[in-house]
C-alpha cells in the first residue's frame, strides 16, 4: 500500500506536463461513456454468453448475480498500460474490507481472444499475484467479448503490430448486473467506487 | 517485466483451447465467398497513402435476408422483437415486421435484406452462424475489389455511388443479389442495396476525426473511384451507436473458415 | 499483498496517459464584453417524442418573422426536428429533401441579442412525419405551413445521421454541433451574442450533400437596442437564397446530383426554397412604406448579388449587425452563408423584382416579386 501512495505522489508531480494529453484523452472517455450509456433496467446479465476463466471454468455473467462485480478489460501482451489498469483494479479491490472483498468478484476480461488462452491468463494471474479466489481472468468467443465490451463502453481496436488501442475503464456492476460506477482513465481515485461496493453489501 | 519469449511459449496451447470456442455448425448457410488476402486504401487518415493489408477471410455472398433472420429468431427467442432487452437495441427493432416471427413478406419480401437490426443483433446472428461481423477493413477491402472497363465507367459508378447515399428508398429495398454490383470474387451488393454493420463500425480514430465541411475532402485525397462515397459511408457508419436500428442498415457475416460443407468457394453456389 | 508492477511501467503509463478526469473539457459560463460564453455539455439521448417537429413561440415559416413581444432578454425553448419530406422546388420538380422541420429552408427562428436558447433536436429521418396538419403545441411555423404548404410536402423516410450548426451560436462544435443517428435526440444551450441574420445548417459530412439536400435555415437575432434609424419599419421579411443540385431520378422524383454539386452547377437557384414562390405569393407593401429585408445566402456554394429592380437600399447592415451600416446600396454581395439586413423605401405603387443580379442564378430561379399597393399615409 505504501508503494501505491508513493507512486501517486510521483504522478501528481508530472501531472502538469500532461495537460494536453489528458484533454485529448478525456474526449475518448466521453465517447466511451456515451457508447456505454446505461439505463436502470439495463442489466449486463442479459448477455447470454459462455466465457472461460483462467481456471478453465466456464462462466456466465449471470453466475455473479447477487454479488458486486468489478469488471476491467485488458489484454495480456499489453505491457505498458494494462498492468496499471490491473493495478487500479487491485487498488479498488484491496481498498474493500476483507468481509466485502470475500463477497465481491473481479472479472478481468481479455479482448485478445487469439492469444489470451486460459493458460496464458493463468500465468498472467500468477505473475500479477492475483490468482485469488475472487478473481477471474476471462476469455471467450470474439463476438461475445466484443458485445460485452460494447455494453460496457470499452473500445478496443487491434493495431497492425498486434497490439490494441483501447479504453481504460474499471466498471462496478451492482448485484443485478447494472453499471453502478465507472472509473475512467488510469490511476484514478477508487474511493467512490469502493464506497459504492461497500454500500451495496450493506443493503 | 516479463519477457516476450514467455508470452510466445505460453500462447502455444492456444489451438487446443480454442476448440472450445469452435463455432456450432449452422443449419442453413448462405454462400460463403473466400476473399483472398490483399490490401486497399482506407479513407481513414491513420497512415495516409499506405495501403491497409487484409488477410484472407470468408464472407457471405449476400446480405442476410428477412427469411434468414426469421430462422435465427426461431432458434433464438431472446432476439425476437418482444423479447430483446433494451440494452441491445433502441425501440425501432424490426419495426416494420408484422409480428415476432412474421416480417409480412408481401410488404418486406423473403429475399430482401433484413434491416432495422441493431449491431448487437447482427453480431449475435453472425456468432450463431459460427462467424462474426466483418471488420471495417475487411468489408471495405472486399467492397473495393471491383474491376472497371473504362475511366468513363468508373466515373459514372463513382457518381452513382455518391448519389445513392442521398436517395435510399428504405421502403422499397431490392432483393439481395439483384444490384448487379459484385466484386471480383463474387461478393454481391456491397454497394447499392443497404449499408451494413461491421464489427468495428466506430473505429477508435473516429473520436479524433473532426466532422466538418472539409472532412470529405481530407479523406478523399487519394481521389479513387471509391473514396468520396467511402468517406460518406465511414462518417455515416461511425455516427451510429450499437443500439441504433434503421431502415438503411443491414449486415452480412464473415468467417475465418469455409462453410462446414466447404462446397462454397469463390462464389460457386452449387 | 501484491506489488509486482514496476516503477518504470507506471511512469511510462503516466506520461502517456495522465490522470485524465482531473481536468474537464467543459468551460464554466463566463461573460466577456457583456456577452455570455461557456455552455453546459450537450446531451444526446433517446426519447419517445412524436409531437410537432417544430416547437417555439418565435419560430415561423419564411418569409415571416415573429414579432418579439417581450422586454429584455428571454430564455427560449426551441425544438426543430430533422425529418425527411418529399417537396416541390419548382413546377414538376420534386425530391426527397433532408430538412430541419419539414421545409427547405427550415423555419426562421427570431430571438433578441443576448437571449439564451435551449435547443432540442430529434433525428426523425427514419419516421414519417406529416407537417401539413395543424399541430397542437407546435410553433407558428406549424400553423403557417399547414395553411400554406407551398412546397406540397409529403412525409418520407431516409435515415441518415445529421447535426445542427447554428452560425448564431458561439460554442465548441465537437460538443454542440455533434452528429446524432436516426432516433437520437440532442439538447444544448447557446446564447445569441451577436445581432444579425445567421444561417444554420447540418454539419455532417458531406456537408455539401447535407446542405444541398435541404438542411439549412436562418436565425434572425435582432439587436437589443434595435437599429439606430429614428424610424419604425412597416414590414419585415426574411428571404433565403439557396441552390438545388437535382437531376431526374429513376421514377418521378428528382435526386441529388453529385457531379453538379461538385462543379458548382446548380439546377435551381431559388428564394425561400421554391423557384416561383415569391412570384406566386409576392411580398406585399404599400408605396411610401419602409420594408426591411433580412436576406441570407445559404448556398451551399454560390454567391448572391442581391438587388431589387426599381429600388435602392436606403440602409444596409452587413450580416445584420447594427454597427455595419452602409447607405444607398443598389446591390449587396452575399457570400455563401453571408447575410445582410436591408431597409428600402417602396417608391410607388407597382411591382418590384427581387433578384440575384448574377443573371445565371436569376435565370435558374433566384427572383421574386414585391407588390406595392397605393400610398396609405
Ligand atoms: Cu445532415
Amino acid at each position: 500500500m505504501k508503494s501505491v501512495i508513493a507512486y501517486t505522489l510521483v504522478f501528481l508531480g508530472i501531472f502538469s506536463m500532461n495537460a494536453f494529453a489528458q484533454h485529448r484523452h478525456h474526449q475518448h472517455e466521453k465517447e466511451a461513456l456515451k457508447a456505454g450509456e446505461v439505463h436502470a433496467d439495463h442489466s449486463l446479465y442479459h448477455l447470454d454468453a459462455e466465457f472461460i476463466d483462467h481456471r478453465n471454468k466456464v462462466v456466465q455473467l449471470s453466475d455473479f448475480k447477487g454479488e458486486p462485480v468489478i469488471v476491467v478489460m485488458f489484454y495480456g501482451n499489453c505491457t505498458q498500460v494494462c498492468p496499471i489498469l490491473i493495478q487500479d483494479t487491485w487498488r479498488l479491490f484491496s481498498s474493500l474490507d476483507e468481509s466485502v472483498q470475500a463477497k465481491t468478484k473481479v472479472l478481468a476480461i481479455s479482448f485478445d481472444t487469439e492469444n489470451d488462452t486460459p493458460e496464458v491468463l493463468k500465468d498472467y494471474a500468477k505473475y500479477e499475484q492475483l490468482d485469488l479466489p475472487e478473481w477471474h481472468f476471462i476469455t471467450g468467443k470474439r463476438t461475445e467479448i466484443k458485445m460485452l465490451a460494447t455494453m460496457l463502453g470499452v473500445k478496443y481496436q487491434q493495431t497492425s503490430d498486434g497490439h490494441f488501442a483501447h479504453s481504460n475503464l474499471v466498471t462496478v456492476l451492482d448485484t443485478e448486473g447494472k453499471v453502478a460506477k465507472r472509473v475512467e482513465g488510469l490511476n484514478q481515485s477508487m474511493k467512490e467506487a469502493s464506497a459504492v461496493i461497500t454500500a451495496m453489501l450493506k443493503n | 517485466m516479463r519477457s516476450q519469449t514467455n508470452r510466445v511459449i505460453l500462447a502455444l496451447p492456444l489451438l487446443v483451447v480454442m476448440t472450445i470456442f469452435m463455432p456450432e455448425v449452422a443449419s442453413s448457410q448462405t454462400a460463403r465467398v473466400l476473399v483472398p488476402e490483399g490490401s486497399f486504401h482506407s479513407v481513414l487518415p491513420e497512415i495516409p497513402g499506405e495501403p491497409v493489408p487484409v488477410d484472407s477471410f470468408y464472407m457471405d455472398e449476400t446480405a442476410v435476408t428477412n427469411e434468414e433472420f426469421v430462422k435465427f429468431l426461431k432458434e433464438n427467442p431472446e432476439w425476437r422483437r418482444s423479447e430483446i432487452p433494451p440494452i441491445f437495441t433502441n425501440d425501432g427493432y424490426l419495426r416494420e415486421w408484422r409480428s415476432d416471427l412474421d416480417p409480412g413478406y408481401e410488404k418486406l419480401g423473403e429475399n430482401r435484406p433484413v434491416t432495422r437490426v441493431s449491431w448487437y443483433a447482427a453480431n449475435a446472428y453472425c456468432s450463431d452462424q459460427g462467424g462474426r461481423l466483418p471488420t471495417l477493413n475487411q468489408w471495405e477491402y472486399s467492397a473495393q475489389l471491383m474491376e472497371f472497363e473504362s475511366k468513363t465507367e468508373m466515373r459514372t459508378f463513382s457518381s452513382e455511388l455518391i448519389n445513392w447515399y442521398s436517395g435510399i428508398d428504405v421502403n422499397n429495398l431490392a432483393e439481395v443479389g439483384s444490384t448487379q454490383i459484385e466484386n471480383t470474387e463474387g461478393v454481391k451488393d456491397q454497394f447499392g442495396l443497404v449499408m451494413e454493420w461491421v464489427e468495428d463500425f466506430k473505429p477508435i480514430i473516429a473520436d479524433e476525426l473532426s466532422l466538418d465541411c472539409g472532412t470529405v475532402g481530407r479523406m478523399n485525397t487519394l481521389g479513387s473511384v471509391y473514396s468520396y462515397a467511402a468517406s460518406i459511408r465511414y462518417i455515416t457508419r461511425m455516427s451510429f451507436n450499437a443500439k441504433i436500428t434503421t431502415g438503411m442498415v443491414g449486415f452480412r457475416c464473415a468467417y475465418d473458415e469455409p462453410a462446414p460443407t466447404s462446397q462454397y468457394e469463390n462464389g460457386n453456389t452449387l | 499483498m501484491k506489488s509486482a508492477i514496476s516503477k518504470i511501467t507506471l511512469l511510462v503509463g503516466m506520461i502517456f496517459f495522465g490522470m485524465s478526469s482531473l481536468l474537464t473539457a467543459q468551460t464554466q459560463e463566463y461573460t466577456l464584453d457583456g456577452m455570455t460564453f461557456g455552455m453546459p455539455e450537450a446531451e444526446v439521448y433517446t426519447e419517445d417524442y412524436d409531437g410537432p417537429p417544430v416547437v417555439g413561440e418565435y419560430v415561423t415559416q419564411l418569409p415571416n418573422l415573429a414579432p418579439l413581444d417581450y422586454e429584455g432578454n428571454k430564455h427560449h425553448e426551441v425544438r426543430i426536428d430533422i425529418i425527411v419530406q418529399e417537396i416541390e422546388v419548382a413546377e414538376g420538380v420534386r425530391y426527397q429533401a433532408w430538412t430541419f422541420g419539414g421545409t427547405v429552408p427550415g423555419p426562421v427562428l427570431h430571438v433578441k441579442e443576448g437571449d439564451k436558447i435551449t435547443f432540442v433536436m430529434k433525428n426523425r429521418s427514419d419516421e414519417e412525419v406529416t407537417i401539413t396538419d395543424p399541430a397542437k403545441g407546435g410553433s407558428p411555423f406549424m400553423n403557417q405551413v399547414a395553411n400554406n404548404p407551398y412546397q406540397k410536402n409529403s412525409a418520407a423516410i431516409m435515415p441518415m445521421p445529421h447535426s445542427m450548426d447554428f452560425h448564431a451560436g458561439t460554442v465548441a462544435k465537437d460538443d454542440k454541433w455533434r452528429t446524432i443517428g436516426p432516433g437520437e435526440t440532442i439538447k444544448f444551450d447557446w446564447v445569441a451574442n451577436y445581432a444579425g441574420t445567421y444561417i444554420y445548417h447540418c454539419g455532417t459530412p458531406s456537408v455539401l450533400m447535407h446542405t444541398a439536400m435541404g438542411q439549412h435555415g436562418v436565425v434572425v437575432v435582432s439587436p437589443k437596442d434595435g437599429y439606430d434609424t429614428g424610424y419604425e419599419v412597416d414590414r419585415e421579411y426574411v428571404i433565403v437564397q439557396s441552390e438545388y443540385y437535382l437531376t431526374p431520378g429513376a421514377g418521378d422524383l428528382y435526386t441529388y446530383d453529385f457531379e453538379a454539386a461538385s462543379s458548382n452547377n446548380p439546377s435551381h437557384v431559388v428564394f425561400n426554397g421554391h423557384q416561383t414562390i415569391l412570384h406566386d405569393q409576392p411580398l406585399k407593401a404599400n408605396a411610401g412604406e419602409r420594408v426591411r429585408f433580412h436576406v441570407s445566402n445559404n448556398g451551399p456554394s454560390g454567391t448572391s448579388s442581391f438587388h431589387v429592380i426599381g429600388g435602392i437600399f436606403d440602409r444596409v447592415w452587413l450580416e445584420g449587425h447594427p454597427s455595419n451600416e452602409m447607405r444607398g446600396m443598389q446591390t449587396v454581395l452575399l457570400g455563401a452563408s453571408g447575410s445582410a439586413t436591408m431597409d428600402m423605401i417602396v417608391p410607388e405603387e407597382g411591382k418590384y423584382i427581387l433578384i440575384d443580379h448574377e443573371f445565371v442564378d436569376a435565370e435558374k430561379g433566384a427572383t421574386g416579386t414585391l407588390k406595392a399597393g397605393p400610398r396609405k399615409k
